[in-house]
């Protein structure tokens, strides 16, 4: 019983750790640009699928075809930044968010047509799984996934507490105005906003390429898992993502693992949860009630 | 090639009920809820096991259909409602990810993936309306000519004016003394009751239903349809669901792509035009330019 109980929470952290890379460039771009960005999970995807073409289709080593990967993905949402949401800029928020469901669709429909229906795998060599302190087991790839998040996560705060730009970024988000009175450019700040979180939902979609199958449709679920979590934790709060995320990961493996709720209602979860909460507190975990009347 | 026609044209009057029905919701009242074929697919799966477990006909089958999504409404109003924005986008998404998840897993209750078959064919008065494409059009023209007639009287109501007002300036409803939350919760059983009977007869045209109509392509397809329309326009809504379920959902079959990719062919279409109707005109084409 022991042993399950610490395979559910390592499984879990695995999870959690992924969703929270999503989440974080979910909720960046929130509380910078105003909205949610419903095509996020198109990006993990197509890091996933680029992984696809530099590693296996192209033969590269694992490690340059990631970094090339994720550069062409951080490049890719600066470019959708650029052509679709820079133009709308000052518009309801509605507009960039019907925008991004349309971009969403468009995305996943170009992959099932380029790609094809089919599940697919990033690599055709089993990773040998190893035993941890008798206890659980995890394999290679899960042990890079939570040190690279916990690693860019630790990065990301970092950036935005204590670099000039990540400053004038938490500036832009907090009174997009009044910064750009104090000479904040709001054009480059939104290029870093996407570039950065697009790196992170890349990072998140090789690893997940790795964990699991790709599939064109897997941006969607992402998607939806990763507005649970940045719902959960309160739309634009860093902390709340991670928080979210977390909770989401644990929750899934915990209640699944132990039979809690049947294994096909699994990916009902997250919004079990996010209701629940919002019940609660229909800004979230960490909203402010100020909130509530502003959205 | 007239059958392919009256048919095509049958689902585009169903798409036009349902795409008024949010209209109601989502152009009138303002509420972003993304969860709306909820109602469209409970009335449907209403319909199905009402028919093929209890023998309900078509006519019972259409009140009763209204009657669940609406209570059904009534319940997830009063818990989404007080959300706002981007919350209850979000959080009415999800309700539409759990209806599908139930769909597909309650197998005695829905027989999940499989569908139900074997759905009676729409009738009423006894076998009149039986059998052939030209008699079911007219009956669903008849029906929804009905239910639009009373939607458009609606629109045209004060009360119509009131969820206007709540959509433009809710903090100004608020300070002239309506009790908005009493007008979006009636704004959103009405609107599930009538996107109900749509899904009944969606289920009884089809005559088999599958947890596919809780898909998402199946939300962008209502969402579209409202926005080209026109948020609260009743019969720019009217020529879009035409236009849409009737013209371009069938656009990639006739211009001959293979039929695995037809689904993503037609889906590349929508999102095409759902943006670009957003950044020219985000008030649906049917709206002059303002400004």
């Amino acid at each position: 019983m022991n042993d399950l109980l610490a395979q559910l929470i390592w499984n879990g952290l695995v999870a959690g750790s992924l969703l929270a890379l999503v989440s974080l460039g979910l909720t960046l771009i929130y509380g910078i640009a105003g909205f949610v960005q419903f095509a996020h999970g198109e990006l993990v995807a197509l890091g996933a699928y680029g992984m696809l073409i530099f590693h296996k289709f192209l033969g590269w080593e694992i490690f340059p075809a990631g970094v090339a990967s994720v550069a062409c993905v951080i490049f890719f949402g600066i470019f959708l930044e650029k052509i679709l949401f820079r133009p709308v800029r000052k518009k309801n928020p509605l507009v960039p968010l019907v925008i991004s469901i349309g971009l969403s669709i468009l995305l996943q429909s170009l992959i099932l047509i380029f790609f094809g229906p089919q599940i697919q795998t990033i690599s055709d060599r089993h990773f040998e799984s190893f035993s941890v302190a008798g206890k659980f087991l995890a394999t290679p790839n899960q042990l890079c996934a939570v040190v690279a998040a916990v690693i860019l996560t630790a990065g990301l705060i970092f950036f935005l507490k204590k670099t000039r730009r990540g400053q004038s970024l938490r500036a832009v988000s907090d009174n997009r105005n009044l910064a750009q009175i104090f000479g904040v450019n709001i054009d480059s700040a939104m290029r870093w906003i996407f570039g950065v979180s697009a790196g992170l939902a890349a990072v998140a979609g090789i690893f997940l390429g790795f964990e699991r199958n790709l599939e064109p449709m897997m941006g969607v679920q992402i998607s939806i898992t990763a507005f649970a979590a940045v719902i959960l934790g309160s739309l634009g709060s860093v902390r709340g993502a991670i928080f979210g995320a977390l909770t989401i990961g644990f929750a899934e493996n915990l209640l699944v693992g132990f039979g809690v709720i049947p294994s096909g209602f699994s990916s009902a979860i997250p919004f079990l949860v996010l209701i629940g909460i919002l019940l609660v507190r229909p800004t979230g975990f960490f909203g402010k009630s100020s909130q509530f009347l502003r959205e | 090639m007239i059958e392919y026609f009256f048919s095509l044209a049958t689902i585009a009057l169903i798409w036009t009920i349902v795409a008024q029905s949010y209209n109601l919701s989502f152009g009138l009242a303002g509420l972003f809820n993304l969860g709306h074929v909820i109602f469209f697919g409970i009335g449907a799966y209403a319909a199905a096991i009402l028919n093929t477990r209890f023998g309900f006909n078509f006519l019972e089958n259409l009140g009763l259909a209204a009657l669940i999504s609406g209570t059904v409404a009534s319940g997830f109003g009063i818990l989404t409602l007080r959300l706002r924005g981007h919350y209850l986008a979000i959080a009415t998404l999800g309700a539409a990810m759990i209806a599908q998840v139930v769909a597909l897993n309650w197998l005695e209750l829905t027989r999940g993936p499989l569908g139900i078959r074997g759905i009676d064919e729409p009738q009423i008065f006894g076998e009149i309306f039986v059998g052939d494409t030209l008699p079911h059009f007219l009956l669903y023209f008849g029906i929804a000519a009905t239910l639009l007639f009373f939607l458009w009287k609606l629109f045209q109501s004060p009360w119509g004016r009131l969820l206007r007002a709540i959509r433009d300036d809710e903090l100004a409803a608020i300070a002239v003394g309506k009790n908005i939350f009493a007008a979006k919760l009636w704004a959103l059983v009405l609107s599930a009751a009538l996107a109900g009977v749509a899904g009944a007869m969606y289920a009884h045209y089809r005559v088999f239903l599958d947890p596919s109509i809780f898909a998402l392509s199946e939300i962008i397809l209502l969402i579209l349809i409202v926005v080209i329309g026109g948020r609260g326009n009743f019969w720019g809504n009217v020529a879009s669901a035409f236009l849409i379920v009737g013209v371009l959902s069938e656009l990639p079959r006739f211009l001959n792509f293979p039929e695995t990719l037809l689904g993503a062919a037609r889906n590349i279409v929508y999102a095409g035009l759902l943006i670009a109707t957003m950044f020219w005109r985000p008030r649906g084409i049917f709206c002059r330019r303002k400004k």
